[in-house]
């Protein structure tokens, strides 16, 4: 039975959802970086 | 929205939570153009420049978070396709080796550089000459270089007012002239019989390399050069990146090479990257702020909105340095950075979470929960204190000071 007014109660619980990947870790800092400055390539065609 | 706790939402392969600066990036280069004097608001900085930038645009179902202390994170935390994965791991690269190559030309050293350039067209031609020629910009930043020029060299209404005749010596202006493309494309446009490319910077070999290939192109000068760091940039990869760029450019590019990254008070520099989930090549990311760069400031209205800036709360309770957290769809996202694991709580998980950071204390957590929510207090109580000892042994919750006690 929820009280009036109040929101019905759900005990917590913690459960994973994903997970992190560091880009500032070593060896995964400067990965990607195929890239040129400059015109933008579209137009550049 | 994500159903609660259904196994196709947890633990996809999409759940990812994306730390893209800590403690250990350089924000010098931010610190250094803007008028801050502290990291945090550097980290502010960026991640304003990252919300106004292209990319952003594909992040339909993750959010930006800045975490300003103990020192300043950035992340991306959400549900992260692997098109999205590839554009972050770009944004890494240019916040780890591009930014620290900034060159930031604001309006008064933009100002120098054109009397700098005004110098050399003047020891070139005569007064004469000048009088004779007619100017034009590439749109837009070149626009901006020639209202400058314009008065340094006091040129006259009808110089700068088209249409010019053929027979007229066209000066075109520019900021800064990297592959060339543009002003290609820009040449085939311009009937007159000679040209002058004017610009504040390029490298010396594409200068060259204009004149060579066009033969309309008189003079072409700076009134500063750019140092090629594409050698010391890809390392051993440096020749394989050229010949995958001289083949993706084409004859559009007079010169590929990669020089500092240099942005003005107007524009910052246009990249490109390839995305290989994506198979494509993609713009790249902006690294200043709207506040710092007028291109910027005009990209969206609502960058603030997009960010979300990581409350501190009063403690004794408060999360873990190696944690950050965000309000994802309608529960709060927490990722733990040191263990690479991530949690997502709803309905009373989040409430309590909410309550911890802006409350710091059980007591305070379990009175202001007892007013919402329609439950034994007591047992609220133990739930609450529950809840707090396997969020501490996940290390997403530390007691920063006093007794446990003063944390009830």
């Amino acid at each position: 039975m929820v009280e009036k007014g109040k929101k019905k109660y759900q005990p917590p619980k913690l459960t994973k959802w994903g997970s992190v990947a560091d880009l500032t870790k070593t060896g995964l800092t400067y990965e990607g970086g195929d890239a040129k400055i400059g015109s933008r390539f579209s137009q550049g065609k | 929205m994500p159903k609660r706790r259904t196994s196709s939402f947890f633990m996809s392969s999409l759940n990812k939570f994306f730390l893209l600066l800590n403690e250990l990036t350089d924000l010098r280069p931010i610190l250094r153009i803007s008028n801050t004097s502290d990291h945090e608001s550097a980290a502010v900085l960026l991640a304003e420049a990252i919300a106004a930038s292209p990319p952003w645009n594909f992040f339909n179902d993750a959010v930006l978070v800045v975490r300003p202390s103990p020192f300043p994170l950035i992340a991306v935390m959400g549900n992260i396709e692997p098109e999205n994965e590839q554009r972050l791991l770009q944004l890494r690269w240019q916040i780890g080796r591009l930014l620290p190559t900034l060159r930031y030309i604001d309006f008064s050293e933009a100002k120098r550089q054109c009397t700098l350039l005004a110098e050399k067209l003047r020891d070139m031609y005569t007064r004469d000459e000048i009088d004779r020629f007619r100017f034009t910009a590439l749109p837009r930043g070149g626009m901006i270089v020639l209202g400058m020029l314009s008065y340094a060299l006091q040129l006259s209404h009808a110089q700068l007012e088209p249409p010019h005749s053929p027979d007229q010596t066209t000066v075109v202006v520019d900021d800064c002239v990297i592959s060339g493309a543009n002003f290609g494309r820009f040449l085939q446009s311009l009937t007159s019989k000679q040209v002058i490319f004017a610009h504040l910077y390029s490298h010396p070999d594409l200068r060259s390399a204009i004149l060579t290939r066009e033969d309309r192109v008189v003079a072409c000068l700076s009134s500063s050069d750019l140092e090629d760091i594409a050698p010391q940039l890809y390392g051993s990869d440096y020749s394989s990146w050229k010949r995958r760029w001289e083949s993706r450019m084409g004859s559009s590019a007079y010169w590929v090479g990669q020089p500092e990254y240099i942005a003005f008070a107007w524009n910052e520099p246009d990249i490109s990257f390839w995305n290989p989930a994506a198979k494509n090549i993609e713009s790249g990311w902006n690294l200043l702020s709207p506040s710092l760069c007028l291109k910027n400031c005009f990209a969206s209205a609502t960058i603030r909105d997009q960010i979300q800036i990581q409350p501190e709360g009063p403690g004794p309770l408060r999360p873990a340095e190696s944690v950050v957290f965000a309000r994802f769809q309608s529960g709060i996202l927490v990722g733990n950075t040191k263990s690479e694991d991530c949690y997502y709580l709803q309905e009373t998980e989040a409430d309590i979470w909410s309550r911890i950071i802006s409350l710091g204390t059980v007591d305070r957590v379990v009175s202001a929960l007892s007013a919402e929510y329609s439950v034994d207090v007591e047992k609220l109580r133990k739930d609450v204190s529950a809840f707090i000892e396997q969020l501490q042994k996940a290390g997403l919750l530390i007691q920063t000071y006093g007794t446990e006690a003063e944390s009830r």
